[in-house]
C-alpha cells in the first residue's frame, strides 16, 4: 500500500471530510432554500413583497438585496473555514510524508 | 459615422491587439494556449471571471428589463451573484485538482473512458456555440445601431476580431481582454451610477419618487408580477441560473488559470465582488432610466429595452458619453465570445482530437497547431451562423445554454464528485438525456413554438418559457437511473478520487 492510499484510508482524513461535509452541506441546503422561497414569494405572497417597509422601499427589494450580502458573507466564511481546513490537510500529509517524499 | 466613436473603437481595438501581439510571443505551449499556464494572479482571474461572465445580455438587457418590468426585472438579476456561490462551495476546488484543461479532464480522472471523453467534448462544445451565437448577433445588431455600420460587416469585425485574439494570443490574451473588459466595464457603469444619484442630490427617496411618477406602471413598478406570469417560471428560470452557471464550459476553465486552491478562493472572492456589485448598480441604472428618460421613450426606441443604458448615457453625457458606453458594450461582447472560442477549442482540439483521435499520444506541437485551427474553425463557423441569423429572434439561446448547463453538465460533474456510487453509464445517460431534454423542451415552450413570431407557428406545448425545472430534473434522474444500471465501481477507487478532488495531495506530492 502506498502513501496515497493510506492517506485515503487514513481515521484523520475520513474525520476531515466528515467535518468538510458538515460544514458544507447543511450552508448549501438552507441556501438553496432559502434562494428558492424568493421567486416562490414573489409569485404567491405578493402583498407581503409589495409592502413598503420604510418611505417608498418594499420588502421584497429589500429581501432581494439582503442575497447579496448573504452570498459575499458565505464566501468569506468559507474562504476562513477552507483554511483550517488546509491546515489539517497539512498535518496529515506531514505526518504521512515525514521521511521525506517531497 | 462621428469621430468620438471611432476614436474610443480604435482605441480599444489596438489596445487589444498589442495584448495579443504580446500575449503571441510567450504563448508557445499548449498549457499556455488553454490555460495561460496557471500564471494569473487570484485578483487577475477574478477580474477575467467577471469579464468572462457579465455579457453584454446583461449589461444592456437587465439595465432594461429592470426599466421596463420594474420589480420582476430586479428578481431576474438575483440568480447571478448567487450562483456563484454554488461554485464555490461545492464545485471549485475539485474541479480545479482534478482536470488539467477541461471540464472533460475532471470526469475521466475518474471514469478514464474514451465514450465519456466523446460526451464531454460534445457537450462543452455544444453549450460553448449556443452562447456564442446570440452574443455574436446582439453585438452586429447593437453595432449597427450605434456606429451606422452594416450588420454583416460588424459581424465580420467582431468575428475576426475574437478569433485573432484566440489563435494567436490563447488564454493569455483572451483573459486580459477580460480584465481589460471588467476594468472599463466596472468604470463606466460605476461613473453611470453616481451620475444619476447626483442628478437626485444624492437622495434616494428622490430618486424612487421620480421613478413612480415616470414610469408607466406607477407605484407598481415596485410590485412583482410585470413580466413573469407564473411564479413556475421564476423558479425554474432561477434554478436553471443557480445551477447552470456551475456547469458552464467557459467560465469553469477559468479555475485553471491560476496555479493553487488559495488563487483559485480568491478568484471566485474577487469575481463574486465585482459580479455583485454589477448588478447592484444595473438597479441603481434601472431605476436612473426611468428616473431620467423615461419608460415611454425607452419603449419607443426599443420594445426589448435593450437600449436603456445607452439612452441613459446619452441623457447624462450626451454624445461623449454614449460613445463611451458603446465602446464599453462592445468590449463587453468581445471578451466574453473569446471567452467561448477558447472553451469551444478546448473541447475539440484537447478533448476529442488530443484525446480520443490520437488516443493522448499527440505531440505538444502538434496539439498547438491543431488547436489554433480548432479556433480558427470555431470562430468561422459561428461568424457564418450569425451572419444568417440577422433577422431571427436568437436571445432566447442564452436562456437555454444556462439550462443545457444546469440539466447535463451540472448534474454529471456534481455526482462524479460527489457520489460513491455514480459509474461510467451514469455519466452518458446523464449528459445524452439531460441535453436532449432541455432541448426537446424548449423547442415545445412558447420560444420556439408561438401562433404569431415563433419559428414554428402553432400553440406551445409546454408554457414554460424556461423549461430548467422540468429539464435538470430529468438530467438527475438519468444519471441515476443510468448509475443504477451500470457497473458497480469499488469503494475504495472513490475514495482515492475524493482525496485529490479534495485536496490534490496527488499531484503535489507523488509526481
Amino acid at each position: 500500500m502506498n502513501k496515497f492510499d493510506q492517506i485515503a484510508e487514513s481515521e484523520e482524513f475520513k474525520e476531515l471530510k466528515r467535518s468538510k461535509n458538515r460544514f458544507i452541506w447543511p450552508i448549501a441546503i438552507l441556501f438553496f432554500i432559502y434562494y428558492l422561497a424568493f421567486p416562490l414569494m414573489a409569485g404567491y405572497a405578493k402583498p407581503l413583497m409589495s409592502h413598503f417597509l420604510f418611505g417608498n422601499i418594499t420588502f421584497g427589494y429589500l429581501y432581494g438585496l439582503t442575497f447579496y450580502f448573504v452570498a459575499w458573507a458565505l464566501a468569506g466564511i468559507y474562504v476562513v473555514k477552507a483554511k483550517s481546513f488546509d491546515k489539517k490537510v497539512e498535518e496529515i500529509t506531514e505526518k504521512y510524508f515525514e521521511k521525506g517524499a517531497s | 459615422m462621428n469621430l468620438t466613436y471611432f476614436l474610443f473603437f480604435i482605441c480599444i481595438v489596438v489596445c487589444t491587439l498589442i495584448i495579443t501581439y504580446w500575449a503571441a510571443k510567450r504563448s508557445g505551449t499548449t498549457s499556455h494556449f488553454y490555460v495561460a499556464a496557471g500564471s494569473l494572479s487570484g485578483l487577475q482571474n477574478g477580474m477575467a471571471i467577471a469579464g468572462d461572465y457579465i455579457s453584454a445580455a446583461s449589461f444592456l438587457g437587465i439595465i432594461g428589463t429592470i426599466a421596463l418590468s420594474g420589480y420582476d426585472g430586479f428578481l431576474y438579476s438575483i440568480g447571478f451573484l448567487v450562483s456563484y456561490l454554488i461554485v464555490l462551495f461545492l464545485i471549485a476546488e475539485p474541479v480545479h485538482h482534478l482536470g488539467k484543461y477541461s471540464l472533460g479532464d475532471v470526469i475521466c480522472s475518474r471514469f478514464p473512458n474514451k465514450n465519456i471523453r466523446i460526451v464531454m467534448g460534445f457537450g462543452a462544445f455544444i453549450i460553448s456555440i449556443l452562447y456564442m451565437i446570440p452574443q455574436l448577433v446582439a453585438a452586429g445588431l447593437l453595432i449597427r445601431l450605434l456606429l451606422d455600420i452594416d450588420y454583416s460587416v460588424s459581424v465580420l469585425i467582431i468575428g475576426g476580431l475574437m478569433t485573432m485574439y484566440v489563435v494567436f494570443g490563447g488564454m493569455i490574451a483572451t483573459s486580459w481582454v477580460q480584465i481589460i473588459k471588467t476594468v472599463v466595464l466596472m468604470s463606466g457603469t460605476f461613473l453611470l451610477s453616481l451620475s444619476v444619484f447626483s442628478r437626485f442630490d444624492w437622495d434616494v427617496h428622490r430618486l424612487i419618487t421620480k421613478v413612480t411618477e415616470e414610469s408607466v406602471l406607477g407605484t407598481s413598478f415596485f410590485y412583482p408580477g410585470h413580466l413573469f406570469t407564473s411564479p413556475w417560471e421564476v423558479v425554474s428560470l432561477q434554478l436553471a441560473l443557480i445551477l447552470g452557471t456551475a456547469g458552464l464550459p467557459h467560465i469553469l476553465i477559468r479555475l485553471y488559470t491560476v496555479s493553487n486552491r488559495h488563487e483559485v478562493r480568491r478568484s471566485l472572492m474577487t469575481s463574486m465582488g465585482i459580479i455583485g456589485f454589477f448588478y447592484i448598480m444595473t438597479l441603481v441604472l434601472g431605476l436612473g432610466t426611468v428616473a431620467l428618460v423615461g419608460s415611454t421613450v425607452l419603449y419607443a426606441s426599443d420594445p426589448t429595452g435593450n437600449l436603456a443604458a445607452p439612452l441613459l448615457a446619452n441623457e447624462i453625457g450626451g454624445d461623449f458619453l454614449l460613445a463611451f458606453i458603446s465602446a464599453i458594450a462592445f468590449t463587453t461582447i468581445m471578451a466574453v465570445v473569446s471567452g467561448l472560442v477558447i472553451s469551444a477549442t478546448t473541447a475539440i482540439a484537447h478533448d476529442i482530437y488530443h484525446h480520443v483521435f490520437k488516443k493522448g499520444n499527440a505531440s505538444e506541437k502538434e496539439q498547438l497547431r491543431v488547436a489554433q485551427l480548432a479556433a480558427l474553425g470555431v470562430g468561422f463557423i459561428s461568424t457564418m451562423f450569425a451572419l444568417g441569423l440577422e433577422n431571427m429572434n436568437v436571445t432566447f439561446l442564452v436562456s437555454l445554454t444556462f439550462i443545457v448547463s444546469a440539466s447535463s453538465n451540472f448534474p454529471v460533474l456534481f455526482l462524479t464528485i460527489y457520489w460513491k456510487r455514480f459509474n461510467q453509464s451514469g455519466v452518458i445517460t446523464g449528459m445524452i438525456c439531460g441535453l436532449i431534454a432541455s432541448l426537446t423542451l424548449l423547442i415545445l415552450g412558447p420560444q420556439i413554438m408561438d401562433p404569431t413570431h415563433g419559428w414554428i407557428r402553432r400553440e406551445a406545448i409546454l408554457p414554460l418559457n424556461n423549461p430548467g425545472i422540468i429539464a435538470i430534473p430529468i438530467g438527475f434522474l438519468a444519471a441515476i437511473i443510468g448509475t443504477l444500471f451500470g457497473q458497480k465501481q469499488s469503494e475504495e477507487q472513490y475514495a482515492k478520487f475524493y482525496l485529490k478532488a479534495e485536496t490534490n495531495v496527488t499531484t503535489r506530492r507523488e509526481h
